[in-house]
């Protein structure tokens, strides 16, 4: 499943993606603030049954702007990736290699995949959830 | 039958909805100077505002502090604003994914306005 968020086309397995919340407005009212959190950290998402973090991929302050959430899940937890659109199932492409990630403060784990008309970046969730944990760590250290 | 709740008081924090265990709070102090120890109850008592360190604003003055003790130390956490009805609750678990310190928050509250994140007395005091 692809999302576009600024400017950049991802994916993700549709075996990892749980839902997508579409309204801005009603993502907004469940998603709440937290202090002292990583870069690209937007916020916990409350969907009446857990808490979910939520990274920002739009990669903005502007949170009027209308955006989506794609919850994802990642080793049994869930995770909530902040994008501006939703783009479609893609079941036929070939990964690339040597290509530039694109950046959240530090390159986004995953790798370049093409289809005869798009090209997208296929996030390695797993390496994500790791990604954000070290910078957990290096923030604190 | 009835599910024990514990007690907490809501503050604010910028745009950050917090609340502390009433258990830990021994009273509200207002208009609070930064930078220095201020009296309360004859003690001379550090004070943490928490502006400074959620929100980066530093302020010379502090309009509430929240006089917060957790195993014999006692601070004044300077905040926006109290809560003036206490809230009751059940927290439930806030993931650490992500969070910088997770040990400052002891869980988080629902409520009819929203989310509460429950900050931990003893991880405030060490901030």
């Amino acid at each position: 499943m692809t999302f576009q968020a600024a400017g950049v086309w991802f994916a993700v397995h549709v075996a990892d993606l749980d839902r997508v919340v579409g309204s801005s407005e009603e993502r907004s009212r469940r998603l709440w603030p937290v202090p002292m959190t990583c870069q690209g950290y937007a916020g916990l998402f409350d969907d009446g049954q857990e808490l979910v973090p939520v990274l920002d991929l739009v990669a903005t302050n502007d949170h009027g702007m209308d955006c989506q959430l794609a919850v994802v899940r990642v080793n049994g937890a869930s995770l909530g990736l902040r994008v501006e659109r939703t783009g479609r199932v893609v079941d036929d492409y070939r990964l690339e290699e040597a290509v530039n990630p694109p950046s959240l403060g530090q390159p986004l784990p995953g790798c370049a995949a093409v289809t005869a008309d798009e090209t997208f970046w296929l996030l390695d969730l797993e390496r994500l959830q790791a990604s954000i944990e070290n910078n957990l760590l290096n923030r604190i250290h | 039958m009835n599910e024990s709740t514990s007690t907490y008081i809501a503050v604010t924090v910028g745009a950050f909805r917090l609340a502390l265990p009433a258990a830990a709070v021994h009273g509200v102090v207002t208009d609070v100077l930064n930078g220095e120890p201020t009296s309360f109850r004859g003690q001379r008592l550090p004070v943490i505002d928490l502006a400074a360190v959620f929100a980066g604003t530093r302020r010379l003055v502090a309009p509430f502090a929240v006089v917060t003790s957790a195993r014999g130390d006692i601070v004044l956490v300077g905040v926006d604003r109290v809560g003036h009805e206490p809230l009751r609750g059940n927290p439930i678990a806030v993931p650490k994914l992500g969070l910088l310190r997770p040990d400052l928050f002891e869980g988080a509250l629902r409520g009819p306005d929203g989310l509460t994140l429950i900050l931990s007395p003893r991880s405030l005091i060490g901030l």
